[in-house]
């Protein structure tokens, strides 16, 4: 079939556009159309060059896809579940506290201190993590407590690696919490405007830690443990990518931290990942 | 045609590094397509974080039936241009001006056979609304004819003929422009 005018100029701005032709390789193709097709070549070409020198902004560019990001996040499809989970392990937490409270009472403080080294699957690990929720409890301010989920989160990594070394079984649970403290603290930085530096970088090197630590671990484990773990890296590598962006806008939140105009968000809410209406 | 079926369904599956790679790979488009269309920076800005909020909000109702995601979400884009001038009281358009260049480019910045980069703004401020649509969404959002047809619920073909009469709209203006610089 015979192309028309239309198809011929289709065909050189696909070739140029995609191909990376030149307007000279496309009119020797066509050279009854050559008059006609350059001057709108070039028209096309030069939309295309001038539109190419418009770019957003970085700073607002940074904000946005952390923002996008955040609202990613909150919609992920597992998210609803996790709430589930977690409203039932603290739950069942708290009421495990509570009997440390009683235990310590009627047994003294050698059986928590002897909890300290137990790992997932031993009698007294249930006393540790009553503990801590304890320990959690009286921990005030969103920093504090972001410090100590880190911790929390450093510790069943420890345990993940030392199950690993005894050839032992990993509770799915265990990477769960590992990797839901990771978030919790993550999220406290993030509702804490402006989280301190420190901070930040203690949980990008939490995470790097865990990264490391995770991808040794799988190497030891057998086949069909690994899957398991695999999900639990790709959360971590997630909440480290999330803390990377935090560090990187530090400067824009520190401005907002001392009201200076953020042109980019008309809010002044860095965080609002919903969007306005319009 | 299946992997543009994969990625949609990984979409919709909320998968952080298919979202990432949309999101890198369409934001700037997405923004300058709008800012071309809005004439302001700080609205572009608003408006593209809506573009892909929104793509992320209705991923859900995407139902794959050959039309690629790059469309639908040019299509949100369209919708929020569409919208965001119902709601401005002035329904004439801003002029195309320096808005559009970027504070790091200077304006004289040449492009093909030397006109500068105002000078396109300018030339394409003056089409038609359709004439306007079919080159923003093939030579600035960078789709194709079988995308942008799917954005502006065209047939291919009219597409072709829409383009073709653009671009020789976007010529004259262009030729008229730079005689007019030369004191023609």
């Amino acid at each position: 079939m015979k192309k028309g005018f239309e198809d011929i100029l289709n065909i050189c701005l696909d070739r140029i556009s995609e191909k990376g032709d030149s307007i000279e390789q496309c009119l020797r193709d066509y050279p009854e159309h050559a008059a006609e097709l350059e001057p709108l070549l070039r028209a096309a070409i030069s939309v295309s060059e001038a539109s190419s020198t418009i770019s957003p902004p970085p700073e607002f560019q940074r904000l946005a896809k952390y923002r996008f990001l955040s609202a990613l996040h909150e919609k992920g499809p597992q998210k609803g579940e996790r709430r589930v989970g977690r409203l039932l392990k603290w739950q069942r937490g708290w009421a495990i506290a509570l009997a440390v409270v009683l235990a310590l009472f009627l047994t003294g403080a050698g059986t928590v201190t002897a909890s300290a080294s137990s790992l997932p699957g031993d009698t007294l690990y249930p006393v540790k993590t009553a503990t801590e929720k304890v320990q959690g409890f009286f921990t005030f301010g969103s920093e504090a407590k972001a410090g100590h989920y880190m911790k929390l989160a450093e510790r069943r990594l420890n345990e993940i690696e030392a199950l690993a070394r005894q050839d032992r079984t990993i509770p799915q649970s265990v990477l769960d919490v590992l990797n839901e403290d990771t978030e919790q603290a993550l999220e406290l930085l993030i509702k804490h405007k402006p989280a301190g530096k420190g901070l930040i970088i203690r949980l990008l090197a939490v995470t790097a830690n865990q990264k490391s630590v995770l991808e040794r671990v799988m190497e030891q484990v057998p086949p069909q443990a690994k899957l398991k773990l695999k999900e639990a890296l790709t959360r971590s590598e997630q909440a480290h990518g999330r803390a990377s962006l935090l560090e990187e806008i530090y400067p824009e939140m520190e401005k907002f931290k001392e009201n200076k105009s953020v042109p980019w968000h008309k809010s002044g809410n860095f965080f609002n990942a919903e969007p306005s209406e319009s | 045609m299946r992997d543009e079926e994969n990625i949609a369904r990984r979409l919709q599956n909320r998968e952080p590094e298919v979202w990432t790679g949309v999101y890198e790979e369409y934001f700037p488009k997405v923004y300058r397509y709008i800012l071309v269309r809005v004439s302001n920076r700080t609205e572009a800005e608003d408006l593209t974080e809506q573009v892909f909020l929104k793509a992320l909000e209705s991923v859900d109702s995407f139902k794959w039936r050959g039309i690629p995601f790059s469309a639908w979400l040019f299509r949100i884009a369209h919708n929020q241009v569409i919208d965001f001038w119902r709601t401005v009281k002035s329904k004439v358009s801003l002029p195309l001006t320096d808005e559009l260049v970027s504070e790091d480019v200077d304006p004289e910045t040449t492009v093909e056979r030397n006109l500068d980069v105002k000078q396109v703004f300018q030339a394409l401020g003056q089409l038609t609304q359709s004439q306007r649509e079919v080159i923003e969404l093939r030579f600035i959002g960078g789709l194709s004819v079988a995308e942008a047809a799917k954005v502006l619920r065209k047939s291919e073909g009219a597409v072709r003929v829409m383009q073709h009469s653009a671009l020789a709209a976007l010529r004259k203006r262009l030729s008229s422009g730079e005689e007019h610089e030369k004191g023609l």
